[in-house]
């Protein structure tokens, strides 16, 4: 998929991660809500409740799939129970785009069923855009890759920018930049999250996460448990100033507040976005 | 580093992850820096985290009997058992067969296996996928069920537990369970199988019409001639208690 492809995508504006807890709100506040996100390894080889709750969504919003287990940077072949299922699943959510996390999880037909991160080589950028060059064939829609939260580095032969720069030409694919993991990176390992930002093509920007984190005082955990602190909306200013994204995504996975606290949420990243749109 | 090295990297870092007795291992763990190690940490309580919330949603009941032990339980599991499926709540799948040779657990709870393979099949029938097959406009039995005999009152220890009663000294007493998906609401219903019933739902599962599974039964039970008006019109209203209960369904 070339930089084209990317920029032909549709404009779907801000969503958020449709979770079974939030679905009977998500319905009642459909005006509010742009479109839905699901990770589909929740959904294949399913039926009952969960592909009918998917079914009823697809009737009021665009549905897009975001994945958790591809291990889209492990040296493991592709799963085909997962293949398989991804494929029907997608036949009957046609979605404009396909996006995972760059890191591995897959390893001797076993899964960690977490997001690891991947040591930042030339050899792991190489075998990474072999990877997703055939996940775009199998697939036929544009592939993103996500900058994920870490919280040890393997090896550093390239910056965490640089590594995932390399990616994104070779493989020709786009980006889905978590907001909220530049942040949480940039504490945990003491960067500029700015000039981290600088050192990306922006341009491949497709899709955008934002959400909260746990700060441990130590160390700050990804979680999607929190409301977004202020330093992560001024982030998201920062990056909308760089770039136009697609889509832009409020992850929130447990402790839900009042469903109005998401909706506030939402509204407050919509203003951002229109506020820069208007400036650019 | 080589693509040979990433992959000793990656059996390392999954089982330092999963398997407990891995960080004795001096050849696994000192591939890896202190600081590393010590981040590896991390990925091994939120993975634990993840498991341990999956399992107590999964088997609730299941769960707070074995609670105590669930720390040995759970590493001797994940061992036996590791996580070979992309959907997370599949990694569950497997403890009732584990549970069936635990013999400690077995000892205190001998319907320990049964009573989480009641709570699994729960969760299966909730969410299996439906099998397109041509639609006829005919009387079957819902596709979406499963039957289970068990040797245990299960219904009856999962009231105890809700209860907070002491599950103690349970005696074997069968009980035969319909476990199926309601295709109106899509709930999971369960129906207790007296065991004519249970015959009667045998044979409709193996495509007998109900006038042909009625006759397999007056042959069987030896239903005299006198008899067999009454028993046709029990069959009858067990048929309507099955269809109001959308055991029987019509496509």
């Amino acid at each position: 998929m070339s930089l084209k492809d990317l920029k032909k995508l549709p404009y779907l504006g801000v969503g958020l991660g449709l979770r079974r807890q939030l679905f009977q709100d998500i319905l009642k506040h459909k005006k509010d809500i742009d479109w839905l996100e699901i990770a589909p390894e929740n959904y294949i080889h399913r039926g009952g409740e969960p592909i009918d709750r998917i079914k009823t969504a697809m009737k009021y919003f665009p549905v897009i799939p975001h994945g958790l287990n591809l291990s889209i940077g492990g040296t493991e072949d592709f799963d085909p129970v997962l293949i398989n299922g991804l494929k029907k699943f997608f036949k009957l959510l046609n979605p404009p785009w396909y996006s995972d996390h760059l890191c591995f999880n897959y390893v001797d037909k076993t899964y960690i069923h977490d997001l690891i991160p991947l040591p930042y080589t030339k050899e792991v950028v190489k075998l990474v855009a072999d990877r997703v060059k055939k996940i775009q064939d199998i697939f036929q829609i544009p592939f993103l890759i996500e900058n994920p939260s870490y919280y040890m580095i393997l090896d550093h032969e390239l910056s965490e920018a640089d590594f995932i720069s390399e990616i994104l030409e070779r493989s020709n694919c786009g980006l889905l930049l978590d907001i909220n993991n530049v942040y949480v990176n940039s504490r945990n390992h003491k960067y500029d999250p700015v000039k981290f930002l600088n050192n990306l093509p922006l341009e491949r920007t497709v899709q955008v996460h934002i959400a909260g984190h746990l700060n441990k005082g130590k160390i700050i955990i990804d979680t999607h448990g929190e409301s977004i602190i202020t330093e992560v909306y001024k982030l998201l200013g920062e990056l909308l100033k760089r770039c136009s994204p697609k889509a832009i995504l409020l992850e929130r996975d447990f402790n839900f507040p009042k469903f109005t606290e998401l909706v506030k949420e939402i509204k407050k990243i919509k203003k951002i976005e229109k506020l820069l749109k208007k400036a650019a | 580093m080589t693509l040979k090295d990433l992959k000793k990297t990656e059996e390392a870092i999954k089982d330092l992850i999963l398997f407990d007795s891995s960080w004795k291992n001096k050849k696994l763990t000192g591939q890896f820096p202190q600081k590393v190690l010590q981040r590896l940490k991390i990925y091994k309580e939120l993975v634990k985290n993840s498991f341990d919330s999956l399992f107590t949603s999964i088997y609730p009941h299941t769960y707070k009997l074995i609670k105590k032990d669930w720390t040995n339980i759970y590493k001797k599991y994940l061992k036996e058992c590791p996580p070979d499926s992309p959907m997370l709540n599949r990694v569950a799948k497997k403890l009732p067969k584990f549970l069936s040779k635990q013999t400690d657990v077995l000892k205190k709870y001998p319907f320990i296996s049964e009573l989480a393979q009641f709570e699994w099949l729960e969760v299966e029938v909730y969410e299996r996928e439906e099998t397109n097959g041509k639609r006829k406009s005919i009387e079957q039995l819902n596709p979406i069920h499963e039957i289970y005999k068990f040797e245990y009152p299960i219904t009856k220890i999962v009231n105890m537990i809700d209860k907070k009663q002491l599950v103690k000294n349970i005696k074997k007493e069968n009980l035969n369970l319909i476990i199926y998906r309601d295709p109106k609401d899509l709930k999971v219903r369960l129906f207790e199988l007296a065991p004519g019933t249970l015959a009667y739902i045998e044979l409709l599962k193996r495509g007998l019409t109900h006038n042909e599974a009625i006759d397999i039964l007056i042959d069987f039970f030896k239903i005299n001639n006198q008899d067999k008006n009454t028993f046709k019109k029990n069959m009858g209203n067990l048929k309507k208690t099955l269809k109001q209960n959308q055991i029987i369904v019509t496509n």
